[in-house]
């Protein structure tokens, strides 16, 4: 049983994507990813945003903002053991987010972060290609579903 | 004639005929030209690539006028090559703030400008390695800089152009501290560098 306090390493993390090109790319053999489609979380933060997905009820399609977007999702012991020195651990935190400013609220929305936290740059583009090395996609983008019926 | 004459008038004649005229193929290989007949001072990134910045693809025709020349085989072949990165380039001007869906600036047109410039050198730099050139997967970062990226199996190379300087992040496994590099290009032969242990 999993808490909401704390973020379990067996937890798997939703993350949604735009299906644009800047993002998806189509290969002479299927598609892929762009190290754009790791970038961003909340307002002025380094971190970059995911979904909890039991607090999604393993749902991924609510982690959707449109009906055309993939979600990837991430087993969070991939992220967090994937670093040698022990000080700079990657870790995902939970981070809900209450509604308010005509915004919804997201109790399932977590960050995944740093200790020392993200600050420069090359932390943060070494998170992204992390990711975009590690992602499984479970939901695919509008315009590659057909390639897969 | 015997054998012995033979053999040595052959050779003489040999010698006196020119170098045979070595078409460079279309696929930029640059390094398969011999040095004497196509020195590297064809300059690929000066005058030549300098108009891509404003080349437009739907006249590609024209190009076919140079045709002739090893130079202009060069010309046409960075053009062709170069040109689906450029419109891909120039196409970041279309995303607005918040484009992938989280909260990150519109790419910059400082970036923008730069990397269709930049472009020009990272080409011949990696034309003259013994690796050939590949697009690049184009998308943008969120401090609103360019990102150009390669992957050759587990391996991957972004190039991430601000405006203002150019990082690169090297990769060729898991482990962010010991298999992945990241650091700012303070010349432009680094980038052969990176591009032969990318695909080395």
């Amino acid at each position: 049983m999993f808490s909401q306090e704390y973020v379990h390493s067996d937890e798997e993390l939703y993350r949604f994507f735009k299906d644009i090109p800047a993002i998806v790319e189509v290969t002479d053999d299927g598609w892929r990813l762009k190290r754009s489609a790791f970038t961003g979380g909340s307002k002025d933060s380094k971190e970059v945003s995911v979904d909890r997905a039991w607090l999604r009820d393993y749902d991924p399609t609510a982690s959707q903002r449109e009906a055309s977007n993939g979600v990837v999702c991430f087993v969070t012991r991939d992220i967090r053991e994937d670093k040698s020195v022990p000080d700079r651990n990657f870790d995902v935190e939970p981070d809900p987010i209450e509604d308010g400013n005509n915004q919804a609220g997201n109790p399932a929305h977590a960050m995944i972060t740093a200790d020392p936290e993200i600050k420069t740059d090359g932390q943060l583009k070494k998170l992204q290609r992390l990711l975009q090395k590690l992602y499984k996609c479970v939901i695919f983008p509008e315009s590659q579903r057909q390639s897969v019926q | 004639m015997n054998p012995a004459t033979e053999y040595i008038t052959r050779s003489a004649a040999i010698a006196r005929t020119p170098a045979p005229t070595i078409i460079p193929p279309l696929t930029g290989k640059v390094r398969l030209y011999r040095p004497e007949k196509y020195p590297r001072s064809i300059d690929t990134s000066s005058q030549l690539l300098g108009e891509l910045k404003t080349f437009d693809p739907s006249q590609r025709s024209s190009l076919l006028l140079h045709r002739g020349t090893a130079a202009a085989q060069v010309e046409k072949s960075s053009f062709f090559e170069l040109s689906s990165t450029l419109e891909s380039i120039r196409d970041l001007r279309k995303l607005s703030a918040g484009w992938n869906g989280y909260d990150i600036p519109e790419p910059s047109e400082a970036a923008i400008e730069e990397a269709l410039s930049w472009l020009a050198t990272a080409y011949k730099e990696i034309c003259s390695t013994h690796y050939r050139w590949r697009a690049p997967y184009v998308s943008a970062d969120e401090n609103g800089s360019v990102v150009l990226e390669w992957e050759n199996g587990e391996n991957g190379l972004a190039f991430y152009i601000s405006g203002t300087d150019v990082h690169y992040l090297l990769d060729w496994g898991y482990d962010v501290e010991d298999e992945m590099e990241y650091g700012t290009l303070t010349n432009p032969s680094e980038i052969s560098e990176l591009w032969g242990r990318l695909n080395g």
